[in-house]
């Protein structure tokens, strides 16, 4: 017990602490999905206890939401592995390899699936809520099926853990970019986000990417039709811009920790803001791909100027309010709704003026003198 | 060569440096002080890294706030533990700050040389040691047209061929090119280096040795 406490002190709260950002947008994504895409936006009256069900419900009956949540509840396990993975092989974790591991490895064993029962503990809340649903609706086999997965998931990490500070040597390892060459191609300024992403935050663009592959298709089933086509995509644009509020913000994060010695050099402020532009129009190009093959040039250039003006103010915003995840997520969506508002009396193209300005501006006064507009 | 006048920097409310008035003739300056007592901080804002309250003069004309590219071109800056990215290779970042600081290719070619770079240089930064992003920061350091350059806590993690090496820079780029130094060092700085000046860092203020 006192190992897994020790377990949970050094990585669990680290964990929860770097994917706080990570399960609040999940969270808020599943709920969007199973409130308003579920439902189209309309709910009727009295029905809001029935539609806060709604994802139990289909978890207990449909199969493939099932199959679903089970795949999100391995990627989160994945993450997980992930993260152990990474944080052994720092300096600073070496004394597990000479303390912990000269237990017996059944302890060890134990110790490391109680810790990994605590970074699945937003999985468990989600599983015992479906466990007493589905002793209501008589849907036992799903829920205990389901708990067996957990479990199993919580073992077959316990194991890997097991494997990776007992067997595995100490040390850094060569990873799939650096087999394929990466390593040598070229690094202009731009594009060192890019790699980063490629490097260590895959999961966070494939989320991203596929919360836009999901608006992209709503737009085909539900919106195809409206009168209002344009104005709709210009939503759709709005919510992919939605969609990369969190690698903005990761963006912003690395620029400040890893890319400060760039203000070292002689770059004026126009020449490093351009190149943050760079780098969204390239984070954006399967979606600008989307925009060009529907929309006529000017349209798509346009739709691609409001993702774009939308990502570079909500990327500004941590210089405004600082970096706490919360109430960054708060200010995207604030933005966000009154963007919406804007869009709906058809002011889009006051919006990208007005994000343009404001995002500039931020920059602008924040480069050199970020403290002096720092809100705290 | 340089000037500080009214500096200041705090941290939320705390004080970590208040230097009302500073002239910094031409030659190599050392400047002494306990960990913690804001020598990183201090050079970190000499770079343009950090926001400060007051005025740096270069050469009694180039101010960094008011000329901060002009005064980019001519201040570098070697911290004491870069946190560059991890994937980016050593010859990633020579290339990127030789193309900032306008540096030549035989100027490059002569650092990596003298440190012995070669082997590793193609290399992530996740596979270097300490050691290794220590010179590796010292090159891009001395890249460039500098006439001052800020070296934080130089001589720590390297090796000994490599501390003789770093020394015989700073005496050829001060004697032969005329370039000034802040150096930040709580330890002892080989003998090579001929400091003109020393000063302590304590009690958030710089005093003459």
């Amino acid at each position: 017990m006192t190992v897994a406490k020790l377990l949970i002190k050094c990585y669990g709260k680290e964990f929860y602490k770097i994917n706080a950002g990570f399960l609040i947008a999940s969270f808020i994504m599943i709920i969007g999905y199973g409130l308003f895409i579920k439902t189209a936006g309309h709910i009727p009256q009295g029905q809001s206890l029935t539609i806060n069900f709604i994802l139990l419900i289909h978890f207990l009956q449909t199969p493939i939401i099932t199959l679903l949540t089970c795949f999100l509840w391995l990627i989160y396990s994945l993450k997980c592995w992930r993260y152990i993975w990474k944080t052994s092989r720092h300096e600073d974790q070496l004394f597990w390899r000479y303390s912990a591991t000269s237990m017996r490895l059944s302890r060890q064993f134990a110790s490391w699936f109680i810790f990994q029962l605590y970074l699945s503990l937003p999985l468990i809340c989600y599983w015992i809520i479906v466990l007493i649903y589905g002793l209501f609706t008589q849907h036992y086999g799903t829920a205990l099926l389901s708990g067996l997965y957990l479990i199993t998931l919580a073992l077959i990490s316990a194991g890997l853990y097991l494997y990776r500070f007992n067997f595995y040597p100490f040390g850094k390892q060569h990873t799939l970019w650096q087999n394929l060459g990466m390593s040598s191609w070229p690094k202009p300024i731009f594009s060192l986000f890019l790699y980063a992403i490629f490097y260590h935050k895959k999961l966070s663009y494939l989320l991203s990417k596929c919360f836009s592959a999901l608006l992209i298709i709503s737009f085909y089933k539900l919106f195809y039709d409206v009168d209002q086509i344009f104005r709709t995509a210009g939503i759709i644009a709005l919510c992919i811009a939605l969609a990369h509020a969190v690698l903005a913000y990761q963006d912003y994060i690395f620029t400040k920790t890893h890319l400060y010695f760039v203000k070292q050099f002689p770059y004026a402020r126009s020449k490093i803001y351009f190149n943050i532009i760079c780098t969204y129009v390239l984070l954006l190009l399967p979606e600008w791909l989307w925009y060009g093959i529907v929309f006529t040039f000017p349209q798509a250039l346009f739709l691609l100027g409001l993702s774009i003006s939308s990502i570079l103010v909500i990327r500004s915003l941590p210089d405004l309010i600082g970096t706490n995840m919360r109430t960054f997520l708060k200010w995207v969506f604030s933005i966000f709704f009154i963007s919406i508002i804007l869009l709906l009396y058809d002011l889009a193209g006051y919006l990208i003026i007005i994000n343009i300005l404001l995002a500039t501006e931020i920059f602008y006064r924040s480069y050199y003198t970020k403290e002096s507009i720092t809100i705290k | 060569m340089l000037q500080l006048n009214n500096f200041s920097k705090h941290y939320g409310a705390t004080p970590v440096l208040q230097i009302p008035k500073l002239q910094l003739g031409h030659g190599i300056h050392w400047i002494q002080g306990e960990n913690g007592s804001g020598k990183s901080t201090l050079l970190k804002a000499l770079a343009g890294l950090l926001h400060f309250k007051g005025t740096v003069l270069l050469e009694n004309v180039i101010d960094l706030k008011k000329q901060p590219l002009a005064y980019r071109q001519r201040v570098n800056f070697a911290e004491s533990e870069p946190a560059f990215p991890s994937f980016i290779t050593g010859r990633d970042m020579i290339k990127l700050f030789v193309k900032a600081k306008n540096a030549s290719q035989q100027q490059q070619a002569y650092y990596i040389n003298a440190f012995n770079m070669h082997d590793y240089l193609d290399d992530p930064l996740s596979n270097y040691s300490a050691g290794m992003v220590k010179k590796l920061s010292l090159v891009l350091a001395f890249l460039g047209n500098p006439k001052l350059i800020l070296l934080d806590e130089p001589f720590i993690t390297l090796d000994h061929n490599a501390l003789d090496e770093l020394a015989q820079w700073i005496k050829i780029a001060r004697e032969q090119h005329g370039i000034n130094f802040i150096i930040t060092s709580h330890q002892t700085i080989p003998l090579a280096v001929p400091i003109d000046s020393t000063f302590i860092l304590a009690h958030h203020t710089l005093h003459l040795n």
